[in-house]
């Protein structure tokens, strides 16, 4: 565990990889922080290892909450037990004009788009995080057979609801926005909306499964 | 206090290249992937409010490296931030801050020399839809201020036509100093020591390549970060400076990613944003590293100079 400090930025560090217990640890803290509420916490920001948070220097020096962050960190459980998180059954076009890169995918793996398509959708994925643009969902571990490495050049345009894959990370953008993952499907339906509270209907923790459907 | 009704009181007619509505941003939302945006400058939002008492974060038009012209709708007061705005009232050019013009009178308004941004305030601040608590216009995602996107010719502003309240004017000071404070970033101590003493010594310029995402710079670029690529996606705020494989420094704004792959050798403190924000393309820029407690006095000051908090809770 790393707590470092940058003006009005901390960062609490768990790991530095992608690996869902150091997530649910990240998560943990996220949750017990939101219950507390302190008064210098402006805004929390999970991601895969490390929980970010933007302070209220002027109510507490940093250090002051650096020390706090420890004593809280240090009463959390060992393994803290991931979050139920909720299952989401999202339904998916794969190929064709709504996922150009699943060709590229498939003979990368040396296997058909049926069967890139079978095993990316037969398997549940845990969301880690959010982040990029609005709603993006990053979620794993993807099957290492068809992992791809990203575009070289990143598309100018991505349709929200696009399905990509990035390495041995899947995820969908929420909005449409320039991007570099292999794009495979898109979502029939998006999960972002601004006149929703929460915006995102995925949330870090849940579990996604991918529906083929088309 | 007597607040009156809203209603249009101002047409567009030339937009200028990047207007949009903005106030202090949108809070709470980075862990869905959703920016603050807001007001790359928070200082001159302030000032522009203060001219005519609305509060200090009140939603006002953003000038980024434009000018915009408009018709009023009605008789009107209008507030800027920045004492060497180039104004005009039917061709004639005025120094008065608050401005009071007649309905179907054409103000034309542009940032002076040496600065790319401007904020125009209307009474009690524009009045548009609140998308996720906050009036900011986050043009890449179209949502926020004006149907989400950059202001037009045609459009109408709504807002009140005149409020009476207690105006606070304050100086507005607007230098644009060369260094910005900077704390080290995260990845700071992966560069190389005379790849990190290169950032604090270098001067670079405001590329013209630079939007409300993002300013980048040119200058030396540095090298020898040897774990390129292999930063794990983390969370970044605005002012945060990432390094991207050029080995150009690129310095954050109100429109950044929530996330980000790229190391981060820096953090320009929020009041040094503001003026970093102001430089237009070319201008020169250097980094100056300061204390914790030196960056905690900033943020205290700052916080009372705007008039608003660091951030809202959400």
């Amino acid at each position: 565990l790393r707590i470092r400090r940058f003006s009005n930025v901390i960062y609490v560090e768990f790991c530095d990889s992608i690996d869902p217990e150091c997530n649910a640890k990240v998560l943990h803290l996220d949750g017990a922080l939101a219950s507390r509420s302190p008064d210098w916490l402006l805004e929390a920001v999970p991601s895969y290892a490390s929980l970010a948070l933007l302070v209220d220097t002027g109510t507490r020096s940093a250090g002051a909450i650096a020390d706090e962050l420890t004593e809280i960190c240090s009463s959390m459980p060992r393994d803290p037990q991931r979050r139920k998180g909720k299952l989401h059954q999202l339904r998916v076009r794969y190929g064709d004009e709504y996922g150009p890169d699943l060709e590229f995918v498939a003979s990368n793996a040396g296997m058909t788009e049926e069967e890139a398509i079978a095993i990316h959708s037969g398997r549940e994925y845990l969301c880690y995080m959010l982040g990029f643009t609005p709603g993006f969902a990053y979620l794993g571990d993807l099957d290492e057979r068809i992992a791809a490495p990203r575009l070289e050049t990143p598309r100018l345009r991505v349709a929200a609801g696009s399905v990509g894959i990035a390495g041995r990370q899947t995820g969908f953008y929420g909005v449409e926005s320039p991007g570099g993952w292999r794009i495979i499907g898109r979502l029939e339906n998006s999960t972002f909306d601004v006149n929703r509270e929460p915006p995102s209907s995925i949330l870090p923790g849940d579990r996604v499964r991918f529906q083929r459907i088309g | 206090m007597t607040v009156l009704a809203v209603q249009p009181v101002a047409k567009v007619l030339e937009p200028g290249p990047f207007t949009t509505v903005q106030d202090s941003g949108r809070h709470g939302y980075r862990r869905f992937g959703v920016p603050a945006s807001g007001a790359l400058d928070l200082l001159s939002l302030s000032a522009a409010n203060g001219q005519l008492g609305n509060k200090p974060d009140s939603p006002a038009l953003e000038l980024f490296q434009g000018p915009v012209v408009i018709e009023a709708l009605a008789d009107l007061v209008v507030g800027h931030s920045d004492g060497s705005s180039l104004v005009s009232v039917d061709g004639g050019a005025t120094q008065a801050n608050p401005l009071r013009i007649k309905g179907g009178s054409v103000l034309r308004l542009e940032a002076g020399a040496g600065s790319a941004i401007l904020y125009l305030a209307f009474p009690g601040g524009i009045v548009v839809d609140s998308v996720m608590g906050s009036a900011s216009t986050y043009t890449r995602a179209s949502f926020g201020g004006v149907r989400g996107r950059i202001i037009q010719k045609g459009d109408i502003l709504y807002a009140q036509r005149d409020v009476e309240r207690n105006v606070s004017r304050r100086e507005m000071h607007l230098e644009l100093p060369r260094h910005h404070r900077v704390v080290r970033g995260p990845h700071a101590e992966l560069f190389p020591p005379e790849s990190l003493r290169s950032f604090f010594e270098a001067e670079y310029h405001v590329s013209f390549q630079s939007d409300r995402m993002g300013y980048r710079l040119e200058g030396p670029a540095l090298k020898g970060f040897h774990e390129w690529g292999r930063v794990l996606t983390f969370p970044v705020f605005p002012g945060m400076v990432q390094v991207t494989p050029d080995g150009l420094p690129i310095v954050l704004m109100a429109d950044c990613q929530t996330t980000g792959g790229y190391p981060v050798i820096a953090l320009v403190l929020p009041s040094d944003l503001c003026a970093l924000a102001r430089k237009p393309p070319s201008s020169p820029v250097a980094f100056k590293e300061v204390t914790e407690e030196e960056a905690r006095a900033a943020m205290v000051s700052f916080t009372e100079s705007i008039g608003f908090g660091p951030d809202v809770k959400h």
